[in-house]
């Protein structure tokens, strides 16, 4: 080996010589190469899935992404958070109030959503404004719903993450996931349900996250 | 603040690389990295960097001059160069990651990083292992099983190339 070649392996070595390092530069990827790199080999897929990366990988490098993961333990924070929520039903009339609880879930950059309704068949989006200040804690949001207004809406649902779009120029969105039966009622008594797939489908296709509520009801 | 430290002497330091290479720098200059701002402040002039090869601490030494004298109006000349710095092959990237690392110059540190990430992230994972001299120690079996598992992860076209 020339001494050239040694010191360029040399180099490479000192990455893969230190998890530290490693794991400084692996934070600053978005989601979906961090998924993909799981493949590279079985440390840089330890590291990725080590609950303590999830717990560092914030969404000021990245948009807005949260890893979800089976068997690390985000997972359990976010049943944690889902539990919470599924308590909750919130009840409105004039717009939909809608509270997150995001005090387990460190890495939220939230402020203002945009919910946008279109019937049938029904889609949600999310839109978050950027520019406005991170907020953590319980957070509450008001979207007007036009056509809803004069409604009386009950909406129990549970948020699991934050992703961008791929392929659209920074516009993040907020996926909204309903982990049971969403009820919509309506004033006067007419009440409809909407089946969505289980908590589990979304743990193995973590990419449903960053779907459109539409094509996730598929 | 100026003109104080133009009255005064020029604190030097001298920093030591690997390769038994010594250069002189101003203290002001060297304090940018929190190892070497520890030695300096228990009285250290002379500061042997056993990790860091002269080849990346002359670069190193350019990022802290020109971080050094930053200003409001050559915010644009600094921008420039940190991209002309960071503007060559993975492996000198990996030996500056490396080097800022062991020094601890945050901002190095956050431009490298994030240079690196940007560079690999719509690469497949073969050609990752390949920058970073890994061998792949999955059996098919695993790889399938992975890909399976992170279908969506894996759809579409990567970059294969190496650098």
């Amino acid at each position: 080996m020339s001494p050239v070649e040694q010191l360029v392996s040399f180099s490479a070595e000192k990455i893969e010589g230190s998890d530290d390092l490693l794991t400084k530069i692996l934070l600053f990827l978005p989601a979906r190469p961090l998924f993909r790199f799981k493949l590279v080999s079985k440390r840089w897929m330890s590291l990725i899935s080590d609950p303590r990366f999830s717990s560092l990988w914030k969404p000021e490098s990245f948009p807005s992404a949260l890893i979800l993961e089976s068997s690390s333990g985000k997972f359990s924070t976010l049943m944690k958070c889902l539990k919470w929520i599924k308590s909750t039903t919130v009840d409105v009339s004039m717009g939909i109030y809608i509270w997150l609880a995001l005090q387990s879930l460190t890495c939220f950059r939230l402020t203002s959503l945009y919910l946008e309704m279109t019937t049938p068949p029904w889609k949600l989006k999310y839109y978050i404004d950027r520019r406005k200040p991170t907020l953590c804690g319980i957070q509450k949001m008001i979207c007007s719903w036009p056509g809803f207004t004069s409604s009386y809406i009950k909406l129990t649902f549970t948020m699991l993450s934050l992703i961008s779009e791929a392929n659209q120029q920074l516009v993040p969105y907020l996926a909204l996931y309903m982990p049971c039966k969403v009820k919509f009622t309506v004033k006067g008594g007419i009440c409809e349900e909407f089946p969505l797939p289980s908590v589990h489908h979304l743990i193995e296709n973590p990419f449903w996250i960053g779907s459109k509520l539409s094509n996730i009801g598929q | 603040m100026a003109s104080t430290t133009e009255t005064k002497q020029k604190k030097m330091l001298i920093l030591k690389s690997a390769d038994n290479d010594e250069f002189e720098i101003e203290e002001s200059v060297g304090v940018q990295s929190e190892t070497i701002k520890n030695l300096v402040e228990d009285g250290f002039t002379f500061v042997p960097l056993p990790n860091v090869y002269t080849k990346a601490l002359i670069k190193i030494i350019d990022y802290l001059k020109k971080h050094a004298n930053k200003t409001d109006s050559n915010d644009e000349e600094i921008k420039t160069f940190d991209k002309d710095f960071v503007n060559t092959t993975f492996d000198d990237l990996f030996e500056l990651v490396s080097a800022a690392n062991y020094l601890h110059i945050s901002c190095l540190m956050n431009m490298l990083c994030q240079t690196i990430a940007d560079r690999i992230k719509d690469k497949s994972p073969e050609a990752v292992r390949k920058i970073f001299h890994i061998n792949c120690d999955y059996t098919p079996e695993e790889e399938a099983k992975i890909r399976k598992a992170n279908a969506q992860a894996f759809e579409g076209q990567f970059d294969e190339s190496l650098d």
